[in-house]
């Protein structure tokens, strides 16, 4: 029999992807996925917009985020699968994110301004805050259209990544408890790569894992469109060794990113993972309520 | 942006990586890759890695995705340490990648062979180098390598090679041949060992002829010696070219080895040991191919111009058709003279239709001294095929 087409790592419009919650839902359709999640960063907008779309035969939607966190050893993204969408945990702890966000983007705009005496019109400040997510890579672009940078790179290089934050982040805990405290599943986004641009295999991954299980981590990401066949037996590896959930996404982002939709390197025609199974049964209880 | 620069030629997308790919600007190439490849999905992408240094797990990523768009992706030109990096992340398993070839000057080297398919060099004490005259030879290269193996497998003293190298615009492959010294230049230097010469070579040669091949292993040269006789078919008349392929066709299939190129600068003294080199030939069937092979090696292509012969091999004309005659001699193991002319006459018929086909195929019937090289040797061949009714000895 073949298996159901999973996606759960998807992004819109609400965070950095290219098409809306709606899109994606055609998009879904059109490409036979069964089960979807969308993972906005920081975000669980999609998890409101999308159920009065659906109809009977639409594919199953399970509510998602992507929560970026950090600590003394690292950067993390942590999914949150089938949460409440008014769940009180999970709207404070984006309430939080984007505070913290938009602190920090007010924090850099006045150090550009310090340091550097770059400034920006009013006008463009407010559209730069008006992003869901407003980060480095929209100051960088910024600073582009006024020159005062070459590309986006040199910005955040040279000039961003010069204003450093203490404490001032997500925990790997807080977002796992969060999730959690809304009848959500936390599970580890792409575990190989940290936060997108580590490589952390063996005896890295089981310090990681050793710490988040304690926290109450329940999944990984092993399926991922940017592992080789390598990462993802070693994922599994990992997963049937802490007991963990398995998930699997492609990460898509539209149409600025190379990345397939629905490509997670699971084929539908080979035998899924016990512990892929048993997520999808158990993502099912939390559903809707 | 330096790091990348991306060339069209025809349909495939050519892009250069320079340097240094991380998570700085791999997006970057992400965004240049998307932009370069949007309107044509039928494109072969080409990495060439050769100025890359280093690549992290987020550049990995983006040639992996790129991989997915466009299947026949391959990434080419990668150094040892950026291969290790693809190893070890296991990204060789998802998209071709293929190995930096080590570059080799054959400038002031030695030519210690010259076959048909590549001229053999030495390029150190201990190694010498093959360089294919296709441009293309890698699927040369491994054939010869995998007919080598099984050689050696099969009790024939062979050098391997143990590398694929770039010399010039060409592949050349690297054998490793310690203080060896090839049959024809021990005839040229040291003629008193003439006789000593005679004798291995003929073993060896009984060796090969001894050796038997599993089925399908080796070609069958029956059908490459047809494709000769088809060939001189507009050539020659029609009785005489019917009884040719007559002739060809009651030689019996045969499952021992031939060499195929088989003469004194393909077998070489190494310390003490006699091997033999330039594999690519191997092939199965009667040994009356082999002479065949042997005799133009030796006398057929001097025949018109002896120099030819006096040039390839570094000893005269004379020795080599003295050389020919005693090694047939001895392989047949008798005194008998006419029985070793009747071989030999034998050999001449394949011997003829192959150098005839070969000189056309190489330089045509332009000009007046090829035509009377082909002239000479399609008399002869009229004349042997007039004596012969049989190619069995």
């Amino acid at each position: 029999m073949e298996n159901i087409k999973i996606d759960l790592h998807m992004h819109s419009t609400v965070s950095d992807g290219t098409d809306t919650p709606a899109e994606i839902l055609e998009k879904v359709k059109k490409e036979g996925i069964g089960l979807f999640s969308i993972t906005d960063h920081d975000a669980i907008k999609a998890a409101e917009l999308i159920p009065p779309l659906l109809k009977a035969d639409s594919p199953r939607f399970i509510s998602g985020t992507e929560i970026s966190c950090r600590d003394e050893d690292g950067k993390y993204h942590i999914l949150g699968y089938g949460y409440r969408p008014d769940g009180k945990a999970i709207n404070d702890l984006v309430e939080k994110t984007h505070s913290l966000r938009l602190y920090k983007v007010n924090q850099r705009l006045e150090f550009l301004k310090d340091s550097f005496g770059f400034t920006f019109s009013k006008e463009d400040i407010d559209d730069l805050l008006s992003n869901y997510n407003p980060g480095k890579p929209h100051i960088g672009k910024l600073m582009v259209k006024y020159g005062y940078v070459n590309s986006k790179e040199e910005a955040i290089e040279n000039y961003l990544n010069k204003k450093k934050f203490a404490n001032c982040y997500v925990r790997p805990k807080e977002a796992i408890e969060a999730i959690l405290d809304s009848g959500g599943i936390p599970v580890l986004a792409h575990p190989i790569y940290g936060d997108g641009g580590q490589l952390m295999q063996g005896e890295e991954m089981r310090k990681r894992l050793d710490k988040l299980t304690s926290f109450g981590i329940k999944g990984v990401e092993a399926y991922y469109s940017g592992f080789s066949f390598k990462m993802i037996n070693e994922m599994l590896d990992f997963a049937k060794k802490y007991d963990l959930y398995v998930t699997a996404g492609s990460d898509y982002h539209g149409s600025n990113k190379l990345v397939i939709l629905g490509d997670n390197n699971l084929e539908p025609d080979m035998e899924y993972p016990e512990n892929l199974l048993k997520f999808v049964e158990d993502v099912h209880k939390y559903e809707g309520k | 942006m330096n790091e990348l620069s991306i060339e069209r030629k025809d349909n495939e997308l050519w892009m250069h990586l320079d340097g240094r790919i991380d998570s700085t600007n791999a997006p970057k190439l992400e965004e240049e890759s998307i932009a370069a490849t949007k309107d044509s999905n039928d494109l072969s992408i080409v990495i060439d890695a050769a100025k890359l240094e280093y690549i992290s797990s987020a550049g990995l990523r983006v040639l992996l995705h790129l991989r997915k768009q466009n299947p026949t992706l391959k990434v080419i030109n990668v150094s040892p340490e950026v291969y290790e990096i693809f190893d070890m992340t296991g990204f060789n398993q998802m998209m071709t990648v293929e190995k930096a070839y080590r570059v080799v000057s054959i400038e002031g080297c030695d030519v210690i062979g010259k076959g048909a398919n590549g001229t053999l060099y030495r390029i150190d004490k201990d190694n010498v180098v093959k360089v294919y005259n296709n441009a293309d030879a890698l699927d040369d290269i491994q054939h010869e390598r995998e007919v080598a193996r099984l050689a050696l497998v099969l009790g024939i003293p062979t050098a391997i090679s143990y590398d694929v190298v770039r010399v010039g615009e060409s592949y050349g492959s690297v054998f490793e041949l310690l203080n060896a010294s090839s049959f024809s230049k021990i005839l040229a230097k040291e003629p008193e060992k003439y006789d000593w010469c005679v004798q291995e070579f003929v073993k060896m040669l009984k060796t090969i002829h001894s050796t038997q091949v599993p089925q399908g292993k080796l070609p069958d040269i029956k059908e490459t010696v047809n494709n000769w006789c088809n060939f001189v078919k507009d050539y020659i008349p029609e009785e005489y070219h019917n009884k040719l392929m007559k002739l060809v066709d009651e030689v019996p299939s045969d499952d021992h080895m031939l060499h195929g190129d088989y003469h004194t600068n393909n077998v070489e003294l190494q310390n003490g040991e006699v091997i033999l080199i330039d594999m690519d030939t191997l092939a199965v069937g009667n040994p009356i191919f082999e002479i065949a092979s042997m005799f133009n090696s030796f006398v057929g292509y001097g025949e018109y111009d002896q120099t030819i012969v006096d040039n390839f091999f570094g000893f005269s004309y004379e020795v080599a058709g003295k050389f020919f005659h005693d090694t047939v001699k001895a392989y047949l193991e008798t005194d008998d003279e006419a029985r070793v002319e009747e071989v030999i006459n034998k050999s001449k018929v394949i011997g003829y239709t192959r150098m005839i086909r070969r000189s056309i195929r190489r330089h045509g019937l332009e000009t007046e001294e090829k035509k009377a090289e082909i002239e000479l040797w399609k008399k002869h061949l009229l004349e042997k095929l007039d004596e012969t009714d049989t190619l069995l000895f």
